[in-house]
Order: C-alpha cells, then structure tokens, then sequence
C-alpha cells in the first residue's frame, strides 16, 4: 500500500514542482480575496495532483501492469485515497512556504495565512470534489473521465453562484440562518470537527463505492 | 507432474467477437506456443487469465488453483510480459523495481542483478529513453526476478529484430532448464516457436483449432503437391485448405498416412511449417 | 558424443535422436554406465523443444539402450555380449530386408543377390 503511495509521488515528481510554483503565483492573484487565498491555492494543488496521478496511470495503461501484480484491486483504490490527504499536506505546506518566502523577500503584497477554518473548508471542498470524482475515473478511466471533469468544474463554479441568487430569495435565507443560528453557539473547534466528520465520511462512502467499480473494472 | 495452467470451457462475448469455449492445458516445466491470425482471441484469452478481463464463462486454474479466488497467490508465482511498455516511462528503472519488488513475496534482488547485466540495461536511464527491444528485456528481466513457475508473454517478439527474437529464445531455453517452470507464449510469428515449444494451441476466431504436442502436429500434418488431374471430388475432400493454379495444386492434409492411399504418385510430400499449418486454416475455412 | 540433426529431413527430429545414439552406443562410443546429458539439456543444445527429446530418451529406454534414475539422470544399459550382438544384426537385418524384398521383384535369383553384396562389401572394404 505504502509502495502505492510511493509510486504516485515518485512519478509525479515534475508535477510537484510545477505545483508548487503555481502555489506562488496564486499567492499573487489571490491577494486580494481574504479567506479564499489558501483555500483556492490548497484546492487548486491537490486537483492539479490527483489528475496528473490519474494521467500517468492512463499513458502507458499502466493500469494493466499494476493488476497483473500481486496486489488486489481493493489496494489500488484505497491507496488513491490516501494519497488524496497526502496532497492536501504537501498542498498546505507548499502554500505556507510560498507565503513565507513571499514574505521573507519583502514583495508588498497582501499574503493570507493558513486559520483552521481555511484547512476545514479545504478538506471538505477536496472531499466533495474527489468523492464524486473517483468512482467516475475508477469507472471510465482517466481519458473518458475528462467530460465529467469538465462538467464538474463547471458545476462547482455554478453551484456557488446560483447558492447566492437563492439566498436573495428571502425565504430561503431566513431557513439557511436559522439553520446557522444553531451551530453559532458552536465553537471554531466543534464546527471544525463536524465538517471533518462529514468530509471523511463522504470519502469512506465514495471509496467503497470506487472499491466495488474498480473490482469489475475490465482493461 | 500435474497441470501448470488449465483453461476449460472459457467464454467471453464482445459486441463484435466472442470467445466460444474454449479449453487447452499446459503441463509443468513445458512451452506453449499460442498461435493465431490477429485478432482471433490471443490477448483476450490471456487477459482473462490474468483477471484484467472478466470472463463470461467457464474455468482457469493456475497451479492447479482458481484463477480468481486464489489471484494473489497465483499471480505472485507468474511473470507476465506485455505485449507493450507498460510502465511508468518518467521513472528510471530503479525506480520501478523499487517499486514492484515489494509486492513479490520471492523478489530476488540477485536474479534482477543478474540480469540487468546480461541484458545491459542501465539502471539509472528513464524507461522512456530505452528503445522497444530494451523495454521488452526490461519487462523480462522483472518477471524472472521472483521465482515465477509460470511465464506468460502476449506477443514479446512483435516488432523486434531477429537478433533479439534469437535471443529471447536462448533466454527462454535457460529458463525452462528448471522443470519447475513454464512459458506460455502467444505470437502470430510462428518460426519463433517451431524450435522451442513442446506444445501448440491454435486459436482461430475466437475457437481453439487445435492443442497438442508440436511434435504430433507437425507429423500428422504434410503438404502435398501434385498435377491438377489428379484431384477428383474425393481427393480434394482429403485437403484441410488448397490452393490451385494453372500447374498444379499444392494442400494441407491432416492425416499423412492418408495420402498414400489417395494418390499412388506422381506427387510431391512435404513437411509443414507451423505458418503453412495456420495459413491453409485459416484460408480454409474462409473459402470452405 | 556427436549429434547432428537435420530440420529439413523427413525422418521426424526424435527419430534422428533415436538412431544416432544407438549408433554410438552400438559402436561401443557409448559404454555401458556412461551417463547421458539431461533431456532439457540436451534439448537446449540442439535447440528443439523437451518434449522431442525426452520422447527419443522414452523410446531408447524402451528399447533397452538407456536406463533412467529418478533424480540423477539417464545412463546407458548395462547389457550382455549376445543382446548387443542382437541388436547389432536386428538393424543389419532391417537393411537387408529391404534389399531382399527389392531383389525378389526384380527377379533376381539368390547368387546374383549374394554377388552385389559381396562386390559392396569389398568395395566399402
């Protein structure tokens, strides 16, 4: 398993310094945008990361070595998994050196540290984004799994978007703050936690779900 | 002694193929050649094997185990070579050996050693920058690392030199000095097989023509040539596949004792090569 | 030891084996005792497939030339004077039936028969 892991990073050595290079550059375009800085930036890193994985399983069909060794395809996918939250690490701390150095160097420009709040939002956007996404490439494989991707992308930029028209809709504003009215007595900590909860389970969800695809999958 | 590989009633069905059941087994410390036209079902059949495909019908035991309950186990005692790279091409080789050799429970780092030196590979290169010979001997040099008992190659000499197809072989006959070990070997080049195989199965579209020892096939079967007068109605039913022209005939026939009885004289006998055998076949049953 | 083999003959590759290593046996190259290389060895060496070989090692045994060990290998028989000297006129025997039969629809009488072989002998001599 750790052999798995192993692979995806070796193989995705230019990758990670092509990513944390544009881990810089968003430091830049982000300035201005408080709290979606980091959460962008983290966001931004794992999703380039886990498509070049994918890519790299499908140029050569490498596919078809790794399932004529001895591992079992269960491995396969829970190894993609964890590799997930191995990204989003390298992810944060490839955007706090970027703010360190910006920083270090004197560049005038607005950097955003990393707040709980910020590692809790991203670990819930990767989540929503890659428990949707995986079973799909584990199904389809990477090349035919782009369409999706790309309706996806799309969606996550809409779906923010058309959440905003509705809370103009004073109804449904008033149902969305009542809701929150109940967590506000929450602590950071405790909201922290539950978001935490709700993005592994998605996750654990999504891969058996991805487990039970891949072990019908046909090369 | 037992069975090394048996197939058995295997089916598999695609929109526009399908394997039709079909069974052959492999006895240890033997070669196999599979042999057939592109297409008829060469790769499908060891895909299936190895579980990258998942099969419709019928049954695969691997050391006399299931394929698919026992695919851990069976799998760390077979070597499979592709019929292309497969690896990961921004790694060097080191690299990828670093990262298969865990997974085998028999990885001998001495063996691997071994044979990066006589295949000359250099450890530190990338695998995209070997060129396909190289890949192919790469790939090799992996599957007999770890005291695999059986070796399964899709098509390893397509597109190589006959200098390295000859050595292949050479490499094959050391293998097989153990009678631990055994090679199943598709290609569609049948002189590579003609010397080192013991045993040929023929698979046309999607059936098995014929498994047997290559021995019995190659004396059971003989070419026959002779003038056109001489091939009356009964004569030409005797004929697996026959070509004419304006001189004469020239035929496959599948029973050699046979031919003496058909025809007193006057013609010319002759032993096949595998590729006669495949070619009067398959043209056979296209114009049959 | 010599053992040649020839892929274009019409004499089936085992059977080659077969006669060749009686010869060398019968002509005493071969001594009884004397070890034979391994059938995948041998296999290797000529580059045909094993099971070519070990079907011409199955016939010799079968025929009393060579003996196998489970484990250490095949040796030649150990056999007595008057069963090599069998042996030795059975393939003798063979030939010279077919020149009988050869003789005998020809209509050649038995002196005349008798005089080729002798005019051969000499010749070979």
């Amino acid at each position: 398993m750790l052999n798995l892991i192993l692979k995806d990073l070796l193989v995705q050595k230019k990758s990670m310094l092509f990513a944390f290079g544009y881990c810089f550059f968003l430091v830049f375009a982000f300035q201005g945008l408080d709290g979606t800085a980091p959460v962008g930036a983290a966001t931004a890193v794992v999703y380039l990361l886990i498509q070049y994985s994918f890519a790299h399983e499908d140029k050569n069909k490498s596919e078809i070595m790794l399932n004529s060794l001895p591992i079992s395809r269960k491995d396969i996918v829970i190894a993609k998994y964890l590799s997930i939250f191995l990204y989003i690490g390298l992810a944060m701390v490839a955007y706090m050196l970027a703010t360190l150095i910006v920083m270090a160097i004197k560049i005038p420009v607005k950097v955003h540290f990393l707040s709980i709040e910020n590692i809790t939002t991203t670990l819930f956007i990767v989540s929503l984004m890659t428990s949707s996404y995986l079973p799909v490439v584990f199904k389809l494989g990477y090349l035919k799994a782009k369409m999706f991707n790309i309706v996806m992308f799309l969606l996550f930029f809409f779906i923010p978007m058309s959440l905003l028209s509705l809370s103009q809709n004073p109804e449904f504003a008033l149902s969305i703050s009542k809701t929150l009215d109940g967590f506000a007595n929450w602590s950071d900590w405790q909201i922290a936690t539950l978001i935490a909860g709700i993005s592994l389970l998605m996750m654990f969800i999504s891969c058996c779900i991805s487990i039970r695809i891949y072990n019908n999958r046909e090369f | 002694m037992g069975n090394i590989l048996e197939v058995k009633d295997l089916r598999k069905n695609f929109k526009s193929f399908a394997l039709k059941g079909i069974s052959f087994t492999l006895p240890k410390g033997y070669v196999m050649g599979f042999i057939g036209p592109n297409g008829a079902g060469k790769s499908t059949t060891i895909k299936l094997i190895m579980n990258l495909l998942k099969k419709d019908g019928g049954q695969i035991k691997v050391l006399g185990k299931d394929h698919i309950k026992y695919e851990k186990e069976i799998k760390n005692h077979i070597g499979f070579v592709y019929d292309e790279n497969h690896f990961y091409e921004e790694l060097t080789l080191r690299e990828m050996k670093t990262i298969i050799a865990p997974f085998y429970k028999t990885w001998d780092e001495k063996i691997f050693d071994k044979y990066m030196k006589i295949f000359e590979l250099p450890l530190e290169k990338k695998i995209k920058e070997l060129s396909k010979g190289m890949k192919m001997k790469f790939s090799l040099a992996i599957a007999l690392s770890h005291d695999a008992k059986l070796l399964i190659m899709d098509e390893p000499t397509s597109g190589l030199d006959p200098i390295f197809r000859s050595e292949l072989l050479d490499i094959l006959r050391e293998i097989i000095q153990d009678d631990e070990k055994s090679v199943f070997f598709s290609t569609h080049i049948t002189s590579d097989l003609e010397k080192i195989a013991d045993y040929i199965t023929f698979i046309h579209d999607g059936q098995i023509i014929l498994s047997n020892t290559k021995d019995d096939i190659l004396d059971n079967y003989c070419i026959v040539k002779g003038g056109l007068d001489l091939l009356d109605k009964d004569a030409q039913k005797a004929f697996v596949g026959i070509r004419k022209n304006n001189y004469g005939f020239e035929g496959l026939v599948e029973n050699r004792g046979k031919v003496r009885e058909l025809f007193k004289e006057n013609i010319v006998i002759e032993k096949p090569s595998l590729e006669d055998i495949m070619l009067y076949i398959v043209r056979g049953s296209q114009y049959a | 030891m010599r053992i040649i083999i020839s892929h274009s003959s019409s004499e089936p590759i085992y059977k080659q084996i077969v006669y060749q290593l009686k010869e060398l046996i019968l002509k005493g190259q071969l001594k009884a005792g004397d070890a034979l290389p391994s059938i995948r060895n041998l296999a290797k060496e000529l580059q045909i497939s094993v099971i070519t070989t070990k079907r011409a090692y199955e016939e010799l045994e079968r025929e009393g030339f060579i003996q196998t060990v489970q484990g250490k290998g095949s040796f030649v028989a150990t056999h007595n004077k008057e069963m090599l000297k069998k042996k030795k006129y059975s393939i003798v025997e063979e030939k010279l039936m077919e020149a009988v039969l050869a003789a005998k629809s020809l209509e050649l009488t038995w002196n005349e028969l008798i005089e080729i072989l002798q005019q051969l002998y000499d010749k070979e001599a």
